[in-house]
């Protein structure tokens, strides 16, 4: 943020301001897509199985008839509401004000 | 014995004034001597505001003097007595909550001299062992921010915005954990937890930031606590007028929640095989802010007021090309105006009697309701022709009152009420059934050109009706602090605090609502049931037979209550002992009467009045903190702390849980292409559930979301636990080092746990781990005594170095260091796994047991969403010799944890959309 004020005469100052955020306007990835299914896609097991730890997932994927993996999976810079898929770029704001 | 030191301890508390939580002040003591070291009674010591208040006091009998209630602020600090020369302290600052120690050693000086020894203004308060950090006027004014008091909060080491948290996490704990309080009334919203109230940077004169350690007066949040007080008026009449100017013509984006001009990642329209990178054109955006502020004396030296008003505008015009006809481009415009006032008096009509109130507002029309904007979908996804004038006013007002009374040197009272108000009503809503495609029918075979949707797409943006979603919050503290002495210096403070809770709501959908979904490949799901299109869900709400889809409606009212006890006792000079003992009662009240007072279900003959609750004996959170004056020179400090902390419920769980939300939900199969009047015949005759062939077959249904949830009568409130220890030096008379480390860690967590059964999901609001949800239940309750249902577990460590070097020499600075570690299950009452969704103790974790296990059957236990192993943050200003100033606010951090998910479907054939691999 700059600002810089100006002597008006008796107490009455002037000041100008620009307020930026993101100044380098940086493109940081916040957030990726974490689901491996396409949507509609399902593998299927027993549940004590898993439990005793005797399902293999990875396994379950090429084995499951029509199973398909989303590609946007493990896709940096996904936004999925409310959270953004990357930094927010610049914002500025001009501002004047006079004091006194 | 044990029930008479608990008599005794509640009796103090009464006596002492039952407490208070919700400070606006902060405050100086001290001693002073002659220059033998012998302490001096009868000295009158004055601390003198810089905005021209002044009050005094005199040290007794062992030279100690104090002012327990000072504005925040600089002050000139001054002790006097006959035949010594007058010692001063200039410019100290006092930050909120703050006690700082100022002793004095006078000299003798002759009749008529005038000297004035001045000494060093200390910068540690080497008396309390919380972690607080406070950013003042200076940082207020002079660093870049956004036009929400919570952008400031980030400065802090540890408190960071998240959006995988909706908000600010600090110290690890989620945004819905802590505390926001305004003018000493609490903003925080009463149903997600999170910050309930917008306050502009410009009315405000300082924020703090309470991350740990804090005594037994705080209660109810399990993170930070987050005090703001607004500017105040001074002996001279100041004010200014302004205007501030946002156009997307010079900046990269609109705020947050329009097309900014980022990449947006979405499945290919016509192969949702691959995905794609797409940049939507940027919405065009203004804002334009005019505004005032004006402050000054009505009574010089006795009595000040504040008024600041600023509306603003924002416009943003948005230009989008229309997929499903391939028309050329059409635009929509939205004004989104909204109105913000600050007001406050503060009177000091006597030394020993100071009083302020304050009034903040604010009011906004927004276009949009939840997440629906009033703007067409940037991808082009809706239907041309869409109505978009709707939206939702939101007025929003805090009102506070606070007097404190020094009745004498050795007892301080306070008393405090607070009034916090928020509403939402919707406006142009349309009517009419609402269908969102789930999934894409782009070149799917049979479906008309003129018919097909990409996925996402709607015929409606939004249904959602708000007639009303009025919050309130009545509060009342009291609190009295006793200074004396036996074996040591104590400062016993006790107090009563009243919360009283409500909201009103009706919300409903105007009509029914269908999600289409065109799977036709022969997945399990439902059993492979399918129609020749797919399948789709639609909803109606409770109860059956009206035309209405999701539903919020009723009223409902309860009264919280807290008291606490605390000692800051002195042992020696040196070394302060912080003891406290906080305990709180808590009721969660049903929307849904007839609640059995165990179970949380239909009571059988008897109708109880509340789904949950919690007596003193339930919370009861001790705090113990040591603070030592390493020295003896206030310039070493080194404090350790411990405590227990409790949350209070937010309203999120009565409505979700105890019949606030109602809707019935039926599966049909999707026979035919033509969705344009699939649900006609909703609402008319016995439909549903016997609706005609043109809607498909049943699959499955009516499913109740959410008849009341059952409550384990072992449920236990949430808990977490901290540990902290720091070390802070005073380098110079304007700069400071200091380091900490904290450990927080929960004990438990309350959610809704969920299992499976054919007439829909089952809840159960219990402790994860405990008591009847020890162990993971499957279909219809088939619970698997092998198989263990994981505790929540979170747990935060974190290492922070700072330096923070006050304004000299053109120039401040505050830069630190935290290196942390987040990690277990279970992100807090927000879920940071779902992507910022907020919905405290019913997130998606424990709704079905294979949510909390990996792709090999194990428990998860890892970083969680959020966890910044590396975080460094540096905020300096620099005052240029020719009237310029630079602000500048750094912030650098590593992370983001990957957690992979994958769907699933069990044995009952209902789909887990959500479990870790």
């Amino acid at each position: 943020m700059a600002q810089h004020e100006f002597k008006m005469g008796g107490r009455y100052r002037l000041e100008i301001s620009i307020n930026i955020l993101n100044l380098f306007n940086q493109r940081v990835a916040t957030n990726y897509w974490a689901t491996e299914s396409a949507n509609g896609k399902y593998i299927n097991f027993d549940e004590p199985a898993f439990y005793a730890h005797q399902v293999d997932v990875a396994a379950l994927k090429t084995t499951t008839p029509g199973w398909a993996a989303d590609p946007r999976f493990m896709v940096e810079g996904a936004s999925i509401a409310p959270a953004p898929g990357f930094q927010m770029p610049r914002q500025a704001r001009l501002g004047v004000k006079l004091l006194f | 014995m044990r029930r008479r030191i608990l008599s005794v301890l509640l009796a103090t508390a009464v006596l002492a004034w039952p407490a208070a939580a919700q400070e606006q002040s902060a405050s100086i003591r001290g001693v002073v001597k002659d220059v033998q070291g012998g302490v001096l009674p009868g000295v009158t010591v004055e601390a003198r505001h810089v905005q021209g208040a002044v009050t005094s006091a005199i040290t007794d009998a062992d030279g100690t003097y104090r002012f327990p209630s000072l504005l925040p602020g600089r002050y000139m600090v001054t002790a006097q007595l006959a035949s010594f020369r007058t010692a001063q302290v200039d410019n100290l600052e006092l930050l909120l909550g703050q006690i700082k120690s100022v002793d004095f050693t006078l000299q003798l000086g002759g009749v008529s001299e005038e000297v004035v020894v001045k000494a060093e203004a200390p910068l540690v308060d080497t008396k309390q062992s919380a972690r607080a950090t406070s950013i003042a006027r200076e940082q207020i004014d002079l660093l870049p921010k956004g036009r929400d008091f919570t952008s400031l909060v980030t400065q802090a080491p540890g408190a960071n915005g998240e959006g995988k948290s909706n908000g600010l996490m600090i110290d690890g704990a989620t945004t819905s954990e802590n505390r926001y309080i305004v003018d000493g009334a609490e903003t925080s919203d009463l149903v997600t937890g999170g910050t309930g109230k917008q306050v502009l940077p410009d009315f405000v004169e300082e924020v703090q930031v309470k991350s740990s350690g804090y005594t037994a007066e705080y209660g109810g949040a399990t993170g930070g606590v987050i005090n703001v007080i607004t500017k105040s008026g001074t002996n001279a009449l100041r004010g200014n007028a302004l205007f501030y100017l946002e156009h997307s013509g010079f900046m990269g984006a609109a705020p947050s929640g329009y097309q900014v001009g980022n990449p947006t990642l979405r499945l290919k329209l016509d192969d949702a095989s691959q995905a794609e990178f797409v940049t939507y054109p940027k919405d065009r955006y203004s804002r334009m802010e005019p505004g005032f502020s004006v402050g000054g004396p009505l009574l010089r030296d006795r009595a000040w007021f504040f008024a600041a008003y600023q509306p603003t505008y924002e416009q943003i015009r948005r230009t989008v090309t229309w997929v499903g006809d391939k028309r050329t481009q059409e635009s929509a415009t939205r004004d989104i105006p909204s109105q913000y006032v600050s007001v406050n008096q503060t009177s000091q009509l006597r030394p020993n009697f100071r009083t302020r109130v304050a009034y903040n507002s604010s009011w906004t029309r927004t276009d949009s309701v939840g997440t629906q904007q009033g703007l067409p979908a940037a991808d082009g996804s809706d239907m041309p022709g869409l109505d978009y004038n709707f939206g939702t006013t939101r007025p929003n007002v805090s009102l506070s009152g606070q007097a404190d009374w020094v009745v004498k040197p050795s007892l301080f009272c306070s008393a405090r009420v607070g009034y916090f108000q928020a509403d939402r009503q919707t406006y142009g809503i349309p009517t009419g059934s609402r269908y969102l495609w789930r999934t894409s029918t782009i070149n799917m075979p049979g479906v008309p050109a003129a018919l097909q949707k990409t996925s996402g797409a709607v015929n409606v943006p939004s249904n959602t009706a708000i007639d009303f979603d009025k919050q309130e919050r009545l509060s009342f503290q009291v609190d009295s602090t006793w200074y004396g002495r036996f074996g040591g210096e104590h400062a016993i403070k006790g107090g009563f605090q009243v919360d009283r809770i409500a909201n009103s709501v009706n919300t409903y959908e105007t009509g029914p609502y269908a999600q289409l979904y065109s799977a036709t490949d022969g997945s399990r799901r439902f059993g492979g049931m399918t129609g020749a299109f797919g399948y789709y869900r639609f909803r109606v709400a409770l109860p059956t037979g009206t035309s209405r889809g999701f539903s919020t409606t009723g009223e409902v009212a309860t009264n919280n209550l807290g008291m606490f006890i605390q000692d800051a006792w002195t042992v020696t000079s040196r070394m302060t002992v912080n003891l406290g003992l906080r305990t709180e009662t808590e009721t969660v009240a049903p929307f849904q009467p007839g609640l059995d007072l165990l179970t949380g279900l239909p009571a059988q003959g008897t109708i109880g009045m509340s789904a949950i609750k919690f007596g003193f004996q339930d919370k009861l959170a001790p705090r113990v903190g040591l603070a030592w004056d390493v020295k003896g020179d206030g310039k070493w400090k080194t404090y350790a702390s411990w405590g227990i902390f409790y949350d209070i419920f937010k309203m999120q769980l009565t409505r979700g849980a105890f019949g606030g939300d109602k809707w019935q939900e039926y599966f049909y199969t999707l026979e035919t292409p033509n969705w344009t009047t699939l649900l006609d015949p909703v609402g008319k005759g016995n439909c549903p559930p016997a609706c005609p062939a043109s809607m498909g077959t049943l699959i499955m249904g009516p499913f109740d979301y959410r008849a009341p949830s059952g409550v384990d009568p072992g449920l236990k409130p949430m808990r977490s636990q901290e540990m902290s220890a720091g070390l802070e030096h005073q380098l110079s008379a304007v700069a400071a080092v200091s380091a900490r480390y904290i450990r927080k860690w929960l004990d438990r967590a309350v959610d809704d746990i969920g299992t499976w059964s054919p007439d829909g999901e089952i809840y159960l609001i219990g402790n994860p781990g405990f008591g009847m949800r020890t162990v993971a239940c499957g279909p219809d309750l088939g619970c698997n005594p092998s198989v263990g249902l994981p505790k929540a577990k979170r747990i935060y460590d974190a290492v922070e170095m700072a330096l923070t070097k006050n304004f000299s020499n053109r120039y401040s600075a505050r830069v630190s260091y935290l290196w942390s570690r987040l990690y277990g299950n279970y992100s807090g009452l927000d879920q940071t796994d779902e992507n910022g969704r907020t919905s405290p103790n019913t997130g998606r974790l424990y709704d079905y047991p294979l949510q909390s296990f990996d792709g090999k059957g194990y428990e998860v236990n890892g970083p969680l969403a959020t966890d910044r192993p590396h975080q460094v943050k540096a905020q300096v200003i620099y005052q240029f010799p020719f009237g310029s100033t630079l602000g500048m606010n750094v912030y650098a951090a590593s992370g983001i944890p990957k957690t992979r998910e994958i769907a699933a479907i069990t044995g009952s054939g209902y789909p887990i959309t959500r479990r870790r691999t």
